[in-house]
Order: C-alpha cells, then sequence, then structure tokens
C-alpha cells in the first residue's frame, strides 16, 4: 500500500440528503471527493484512482476507472456501487481512494 | 466430444471478467486463447459464455477476445432469466455489432444448446474471424483506455436491447438491505451455516457408515480368501485400510461442496463474502476466507478446495495453512476418547464443556497463526474487497450436483494415490520387522484348541481373542513403528507421553483418529475388542502405568494430550490437498512442521502447568 493519501477537500455532502428523491441524482460541486463520501443514489464520475496496481486491475475489470460513470448504492464498510447495472461491494479502504467529479458522460440521463 | 463426425476438444477456461493479465486465471485464459500454452494446440475457435442479463459488464471481456482476432462464437447464457425479468436482446443486431454468430442458450433449461452444437460445428468447418463493426480500443485517449472499452460495450449493450427490465435487481436490493447488514446480515449467515452444517453432519452419517462396512466387509472377505500372511496384511491394514479411511471422508466433502454451490447460485455467497469482510480484516484475511475456514469444521480438504475463491495468493496461502485447525470431524473420536472416556466419563455435562473449550482452542489457532503469517511470513495486509454482489436467482440443483462430483473426483484422483502409497509406508512401519509371537500366545493358543476340543466354543473364543490381542501389541512393539516410539519417548516425555502414545502419535500421522485403534492394540485390548466395546479400552488406559508404578493418563497427561490433538496436523488426505492446491511440497512440508511444533510447545505447557498446579 505505497499509494499517498489523497487530499480531500471538504465539501458539504450530498446536496439532496440521503434517501432523498428516487433514481439517479446527479452532484455538482463533487471534484476531489471520494466515493466513500458519496450519498445513495448520486450519479458521479470516475477521476482519480490511488490505489495499488493489483487493487487498480481488480478494479478496472469490474468497471471502475477513470471517466466511468458510478452510482453508490448502501454506504458503510464495505459499500455498495452500481456499475454498469451490477452491484460491487467495495471496501470503505478502497472505496475512499476512488475519486469522483460530477457526472459529466455526454449520454447521462441523469443530468440536471 | 464429436461435431458432425469429427472429435473436438473444448477447454473450459476459468470465469473472467478481463483479459488484462492481472490474474494468474487471466494469464492462463489469455496464453490458452493464443495457444501459448505448451501441449495445447492453437484454439479453432473461442466460444465465449456471456450473462445475458448483464451484457454491458460481460461485453468488455468480449472485446478483449474478439481482438484476439479468432474464430469466435458467442452465446449469451441465461436467457430464460433474461425474458422473466422482461429484458428483450436483439440478437441480430449484436451479431452485427461484434461481427461474430451470436446465440441465446440457457444452461439450466437446455434451450438453445443444439443450435450451439451447430454454430460451433459450423465454426470449426469454415473458421471466419470476428469483425467487429468498430474497434473498441483507443490509444489515443489520454485517460484510461478501459473506458473507452467500456463505453464501447456500453454503447453496443444499450443498441441491442430492446426492453430493460421495469425494476432491474430491485428485488435483489431489497433482499440486500437485511443480507448486507453489518449486523442482520451476520447473523443471517450464522443461521445459514448453521442449517448447513446440521446437515452435513445429519445426513453424511448414514454414508459414512455404510462406507465403513463396505470396507470392514471388503477385510473379511479379503481375511477368508487370502492366506495369512505379508500380503494379506498389507492388502486388508495397508490398502483397503487406508483407501477406506480416505473414502470415509467423501460424504462430508460431498454434502459440503453441494450446499456451498447451491448457495454460490443463488448469489448468497458473495453477501456471506461482503458481510464477513470487515469481520476477517482484524486477522488480515479477506471476507471470503470465512466460508471455508467455517468448512473446515467439517473437514479441512473441502475447505481448502474451496480457497480457490480467494484472489490473493497471500490471503489464499495463510486460510489454507490455518484451516486445519479448525476442529475437523476426525477430532471427534479423539476429543471423545479423553472427554467423555478418560477425563469426565460421569460427567456429561463436565465432558461438553471440555468439547467446547477444544473447539474454540482450534478457532483461536487457526485466527492466531494467520494474524501472525499475515505480519511476518507472508506480509500484507488482505486485499481490499471488490467483489460483484450478482442478482438473486433459483439456483440450480444440476449445477450443484455436477460440482459436487467434480470436486470429490478431484479429491478421491488427485489425493487418492498420495494417501495410498503413504498408507503402505505406514503399515509397514507398524509391520516390520517381524518379530516372534510371545511365548503366552502358544499356551493361550494350545488352550483354546483344547478347549474348542472339548466342546466349549464360547471361552475357546475368548482365550483367543485375548492371545491375538497380545500377539498384536507384541508385533507393534517390535515392528518399526514401536522402536520409534520407544525412540521419541525421551522428546514427547515433557508432554507427559509415555513409548505407547508416541507409538499412538506415529501411526496417526496419516489420520488422527487412528490413534484411538493403535491405544487400543497397544495397551493389549486388541483392535477387535475395541471396536465392539468402546469401555475396554479406557478401562485398560486407567490401569496403564509407567514404569515407577504411576498412572500414564492422569488429567495432565489426558489435557495434554488433547491440547496435542486439537494442534497437530496428523492428516495425510489434508497434506495431499494442501499440497496439490499450494502446488509445491515446501508449504504442505511447512504446515505439517509448524503444527507438530505448535501443538508440541502447546501439550508441554500443559502438562508442565497442570503438574505445577498439583491437578491430579
Amino acid at each position: 500500500m505505497s499509494a499517498p493519501e489523497p487530499t480531500r477537500i471538504p465539501l458539504p455532502l450530498s446536496p439532496t440528503g440521503p434517501g432523498a428523491g428516487s433514481g439517479y441524482v446527479a452532484a455538482p460541486q463533487l471534484d476531489g471527493q471520494g466515493i466513500d463520501r458519496l450519498d445513495p443514489g448520486v450519479c458521479a464520475t470516475v477521476s482519480r484512482i490511488d490505489a495499488a496496481d493489483a487493487d487498480m486491475d481488480r478494479l478496472k475489470a469490474m468497471g471502475v476507472c477513470v471517466g466511468r460513470r458510478i452510482e453508490v448504492i448502501k454506504r458503510g464498510d464495505p459499500m455498495i456501487l452500481r456499475v454498469l447495472g451490477s452491484r460491487l461491494g467495495l471496501s470503505h479502504r478502497l472505496a475512499n481512494r476512488i475519486m469522483v467529479s460530477a457526472c459529466i458522460a455526454p449520454d447521462c440521463s441523469h443530468h440536471p | 466430444m464429436t461435431l458432425g463426425g469429427r472429435v473436438v476438444e473444448i477447454l473450459d477456461l476459468p470465469g473472467l471478467y478481463s483479459l488484462t493479465s492481472a490474474t494468474p486465471e487471466e494469464v492462463v485464459a489469455r496464453d490458452s486463447l493464443l495457444g501459448a500454452v505448451p501441449g495445447h494446440a492453437a484454439p479453432l475457435a473461442a466460444v465465449l459464455i456471456v450473462d445475458a442479463t448483464n451484457l454491458e459488464r460481460n461485453l468488455y471481456l468480449a472485446s478483449q477476445v474478439l481482438e484476439l482476432k479468432l474464430p469466435t462464437l458467442v452465446a449469451l447464457n441465461m436467457m430464460d432469466l433474461a425474458s422473466a425479468q422482461g429484458l428483450k436482446l436483439d440478437l441480430p443486431a449484436l451479431s452485427k455489432e461484434l461481427g461474430c454468430p451470436v446465440v441465446g442458450i440457457s444452461a439450466r433449461t437446455g434451450a438453445g444448446l443444439e443450435e450451439l452444437r451447430r454454430l460451433i460445428e459450423q465454426t470449426v468447418d469454415e473458421p471466419a474471424q470476428a469483425k467487429p463493426s468498430v474497434t473498441p480500443s483507443c490509444s489515443g485517449c489520454d485517460g484510461c483506455p478501459h473506458s473507452a472499452r467500456y463505453d464501447w460495450a456500453e454503447g453496443v449493450g444499450s443498441r441491442c436491447t430492446v426492453a430493460t427490465p421495469v425494476a432491474k435487481g430491485s428485488r435483489t436490493e431489497k433482499i440486500d438491505q437485511f443480507l448486507t447488514d453489518p449486523v442482520v446480515g451476520v447473523v443471517a449467515f450464522l443461521a445459514v451455516m448453521l442449517v448447513v452444517f446440521t446437515m452435513i453432519f445429519s445426513i453424511a452419517q448414514y454414508p459414512m457408515d455404510w462406507i465403513k462396512t463396505l470396507f470392514q466387509h471388503a477385510q473379511t472377505i479379503t481375511g477368508n480368501h487370502l492366506p495369512e500372511g505379508d500380503f494379506r496384511s498389507l492388502l486388508n491394514d495397508g490398502v483397503i485400510g487406508g483407501v477406506g479411511g480416505m473414502l470415509v471422508f467423501l460424504p462430508q466433502i460431498c454434502i459440503l461442496f453441494f450446499f456451498l454451490s447451491l448457495l454460490e447460485d443463488t448469489g448468497y455467497l458473495a453477501r456471506a463474502a461482503f458481510v464477513m469482510d470487515r469481520l476477517m480484516r482484524f486477522v488480515g484475511l479477506p471476507g471470503k476466507a470465512f466460508v471455508p475456514l467455517l468448512s473446515a469444521h467439517a473437514c479441512a480438504i473441502p475447505a481448502i478446495m474451496a480457497t480457490r475463491v480467494i484472489e490473493d495468493r497471500r490471503d489464499r496461502l495463510v486460510t489454507i495453512l490455518v484451516a486445519p485447525f479448525m476442529a475437523c470431524s476426525a477430532r471427534i473420536p479423539v476429543y471423545t476418547m479423553l472427554a467423555s472416556g478418560l477425563l469426565f466419563p460421569h460427567s456429561p455435562l463436565k465432558a461438553a464443556v471440555l468439547f467446547t473449550i477444544a473447539y474454540c482452542t482450534g478457532i483461536i489457532a487457526a485466527l492466531g497463526t494467520a494474524w501472525l503469517f499475515k505480519r511476518t511470513l507472508l506480509k500484507g495486509e488482505s486485499r481490499p474487497l471488490v467483489l460483484e454482489l450478482p442478482g438473486y436467482k433459483t439456483p440450480s440443483l444440476r449445477t450443484a450436483l455436477l460440482t459436487m462430483i467434480d470436486r470429490a473426483m478431484v479429491f478421491v484422483k488427485k489425493a487418492g494415490s498420495v494417501i495410498l502409497l503413504l498408507s503402505i509406508l505406514l503399515w509397514a512401519l507398524a509391520t516390520y520387522p517381524k518379530s516372534e509371537a510371545p511365548a503366552e500366545v502358544q499356551t493361550l493358543t494350545k488352550q483354546s484348541e483344547e478347549l474348542k476340543a472339548a466342546g466349549k466354543e464360547a471361552e475357546a473364543g475368548e482365550i483367543e481373542k485375548q492371545a491375538k490381542a497380545i500377539e498384536e501389541k507384541s508385533a507393534l512393539n517390535h515392528s518399526f513403528a514401536g522402536r520409534v516410539g520407544h525412540f521419541i519417548e525421551p522428546v514427547i516425555a515433557p508432554m507427559g507421553f509415555d513409548w505407547q502414545i508416541g507409538v499412538g502419535i506415529i501411526t496417526s500421522l496419516a489420520a488422527r483418529e487412528v490413534i484411538v485403534s493403535t491405544l487400543a492394540i497397544v495397551y493389549g485390548v486388541g483392535s477387535e475388542a475395541a471396536e465392539e466395546n468402546r469401555d475396554s479400552i479406557y478401562d485398560s488406559m486407567r490401569k496403564a502405568t509407567r514404569a515407577d508404578g504411576s498412572p500414564v493418563y492422569t488429567t495432565a497427561t489426558c489435557l495434554s494430550l488433547l491440547v496435542f490433538y486439537v494442534l497437530a496436523m496428523q492428516c495425510l488426505s489434508t497434506l495431499a490437498v494442501t499440497r496439490r492446491e499450494t502446488g509445491s511440497w515446501k508449504w504442505a512440508a511447512f504446515q505439517q512442521v509448524y503444527m507438530s511444533s505448535l501443538a508440541y510447545v502447546a501439550a508441554v505447557i500443559t502438562y508442565q502447568s497442570v503438574v505445577a498446579l498439583g491437578i491430579a
């Protein structure tokens, strides 16, 4: 585990609050935040991953890599993400190394 | 298999998410597809079986396989489940996008398999390179090249999906609310495992008894038809005894794998690993190690085979190394002998408490050594959990049965030869060199013949048994095993053991429960009498004395022997499976040595401290 501790920019947590609404909510101003701090139902784009090589490969194989859209289903340790239509269980110590930004995918149907 | 009049070899590659060569499975799969595995010809065609209910995720792997430019065929599995969910796919469109034939199948119902056979035949006869409509690889992107591939997969997926399920996975997520909860999930998991174990112990008993009876019959038959001598003894005690001792575990192995496969098929096993991950982290192991470690309470063999789900090599090795500490079913006869036979024959409650302590000691030893190994020998934190949680579905009995048969065959074939060889070796140790039967035996035999002649059959039989017991005792005493027992006596004396127990430790190296029958022989009860009446062993053991006349089986010796058998390896079958699963004798030898050393040290400490406390 040699990856540097990611710098965290303190940001207000979910703009909508946990459990608000149904379906996806695009989160503004998420840049640099770890996915462990995303609220359930929030859609975001992976901007950076600071993990060991072996873990990077495992994440990539599961569809978590820079530029991909993800959504948090359940917070906690481990947490559950939705990636590519399937559920992914993820340790907190890996989740906090995956940085996200607001969803930028051009075909994202959940843009505000 | 035969396809259109010619024989085609089908090679099943491990299930994968990608071909990025990150894991050993991926390297093997990639090399096989490229024809780079020595001894295997380059493949004629690749058949890619993907989950129709999760097309986008699987198209990622598809794009990597298609890039290998092999004649490729895509089979969409679980089509029955897809339509049940309301998912409709445009197969001709997908075939066009991928540039290769696509067929919808269901392994569970068998639908589409004929079509698949026909397509394989066609692909093999007229190989055509796959030509995906768009090249998914993207070398120019400055970001992550995988991302482009995923974009492609998502694009193709959405273009080929006619109708999406109304509420995809909502049922699964509702169930997951409970089953992935840190508290409810753990409780639910323990309840599920309790049911599985109850099934194992209640069902397995019957086939285990059948197998025992079968092998006893086989021994009687060879006993009746072969002349008495070394060959009969080899066949009976070495071959039949050794193979029988191994096969008796088969029912437990089968039942455990059957239930594990069922649980995995429902999608539940992933949740078990999910909820246990955080707890297992305290000892440095991943959540996926929990089910194998729990399974080891039935038998360490299926447990070690079940560690294949653990991705990280170090995590897996540590799990394999510590699994045999768990109180497997072969320890039960030994614990019974010590707890309810010798120490507390009149108090079932105290015996039960001691049983529980023995079980807990095993668990603590396993977790403790795992913790130690992850900080020293196989340093490193457990790999953080990255685990797909598949949607819940009805399990397939067929798959469970096939998995069960497959695992059972692996055990019998691969471990069987090693076990047979070493059983014969141990038989030889306990049989040679031959010694003259003591004079006492001859007198007794004469007596029994006289009684028989006088028509007193019952008494003659009694004396014959006595003679046989004395003969067995003397033969073992003079054999290599007996000599080794005497030889190691100074070493085992600090544990409070005498040479007879030493012989028991040697003969039970292959299977720990053998100590019970060996002790029956060395204390002159005779193996037959012990089979018929357990109490006769306990009586003679209690009467056994050391050279100075003091009893051997004091509380201190019994406790020390119990601790030794909780911790010592004493199982050849496990050793053979460890060698197979780790791929080298090195780890098997290490396992044997460290477990024996730990057992020795702990037994010495137990004996010496109980003696020092003055408990008689």
